[in-house]
């Protein structure tokens, strides 16, 4: 395969799935900034192995190294944070007034969560693996990605801002 | 404003409507790869000429290797073994069978760390039951290419992880770090404040150790990167400057 072929197919894979990898990594920190560092670094590992995953799974590749950067992202987000030139669009459609206060909302709900639970909720809840598949991902058993899961939900059901949000 | 809905079984709706669209630097992510790439055929070449080196070494440390989980506490360093957070350490136990105390400050939080069997370091933070028990644990936090080596005289991991971002004490800010065992403190800067940490050692096997830090920093607003650390610097029991990393804002 040439280049530019090589090249082409990686564009296309970052651009079908940049939404979904940087709010995975946005639901794992809280925080869009570094979750779009994450999802950058992700896709650039992937693209280094290009090669080996293209026929296989290379959104779980990606998925996994940015679980797993999260614990790390100090270094990175020193050594590659660029600005880009980009001046990002403006979705039409979403009114985006209510959009960052329901994210805000939901952020500062997994921010009372430890990091295994906010992992254990994305994967299972936004990505809808199975707990066998995040069981792999994490490194875990399946009986810690069940009590993740169950310690998470009570917590945010209890949580008196979510709560009063939803009755309002 | 629009209420989270709930998805299946979640109280909070994780698919929310993205208020700005994904702005990722497609070119960045190329070069990055690229170097990546580069880097893993030079240590492949590397990795294959240390490991004709190291077999020697590896066949003498494999003797007389044991296990103990938590069965003893020796030392000053030893956390209480009753910890809230054993359930999560026994899945990545301590190579060592021990969790060492890096810090009992503020009072009721406890923060330890440990090396695993994979040569990882990992570390928890929890707070007693008696006020309100939460903890966080991040296991691995640094893989084994980030430890540094008894011999090592640098950061390896520099100021690498940020916990409890919702702290009890407003906008006081824990960062745990990890440098070479001989350091015995940390100097670090942020917003023109100089910190300091003491460096506990970890231990590793067969009397190896890595040092291991953790400094509160207080942010003046609510928020908090790393950015906002300027500079490292870890000093040795002479007060000798064994390693400095500047981070320009």
């Amino acid at each position: 395969m040439s280049r530019h072929d090589e090249l082409g197919d990686f564009t296309d894979f970052v651009m079908g799935y940049q939404g979904k990898m940087v709010r995975l990594a946005e639901l794992l920190t809280g925080d869009r900034g570094r979750a779009e560092d994450l999802a950058q670094d992700g896709f650039a590992k992937a693209y280094a192995v290009w090669d080996r995953i293209r026929d296989g799974d290379p959104a779980a590749y990606v998925r996994r190294c940015i679980i797993n950067a999260n614990t790390d992202w100090w270094r990175r987000r020193v050594r590659y944070e660029q600005p880009s030139p980009q001046v990002p669009e403006v979705f039409g459609h979403v009114d985006l007034v209510a959009a960052s206060a329901a994210r805000d909302l939901v952020l500062r709900a997994l921010a009372k969560l430890t990091s295994r639970e906010r992992a254990v909720l994305a994967l299972r809840f936004y990505l809808d693996l199975s707990e066998l598949q995040i069981a792999r991902e994490l490194g875990i058993s399946p009986g810690t990605v069940k009590s993740a899961t169950s310690r998470a939900l009570t917590k945010l059901r209890a949580d008196a801002e979510l709560r009063s949000e939803v009755t309002s | 404003m629009n209420t989270p809905q709930p998805s299946r079984a979640c109280p909070v709706d994780l698919d929310y409507p993205d208020p700005q669209p994904p702005n990722l630097d497609m070119a960045a992510i190329i070069g990055r790869g690229r170097r990546i790439r580069h880097r893993r055929r030079l240590t492949q070449l590397g990795a294959a000429l240390a490991a004709f080196v190291a077999v020697g070494s590896v066949v003498v440390g494999g003797r007389g290797f044991t296990i103990r989980m938590f069965p003893s506490q020796s030392g000053p360093a030893a956390a209480p073994s009753a910890a809230p957070i054993d359930a999560q350490v026994a899945e990545d136990p301590p190579a060592n069978g021990q969790l060492t105390l890096i810090s009992s400050w503020p009072g009721h939080w406890t923060t330890v760390a440990w090396v695993t069997r994979r040569a990882e370091v990992c570390w928890a933070t929890f707070r007693t039951p008696s006020q309100g028990a939460t903890q966080n644990v991040e296991c691995p936090a640094w893989p084994r290419s980030d430890v540094p080596g008894s011999g090592g005289i640098a950061f390896s991991a520099l100021v690498p992880d940020v916990a409890l971002a919702a702290s009890e004490f407003g906008t006081a800010w824990p960062v745990l770090g990890l440098t070479s065992p001989q350091a015995v403190r940390v100097v670090l800067t942020a917003f023109g404040k100089d910190i300091t940490a003491n460096v506990v050692p970890v231990p590793i096997t067969a009397g190896k150790t890595v040092g291991v830090f953790l400094a509160w920093i207080r942010a003046p607003g609510h928020s908090f990167s790393s950015t906002d650390v300027t500079s490292e610097v870890a000093y040795d029991q002479s007060g000798h400057v064994i390693a400095h990393v500047n981070n320009p804002p």
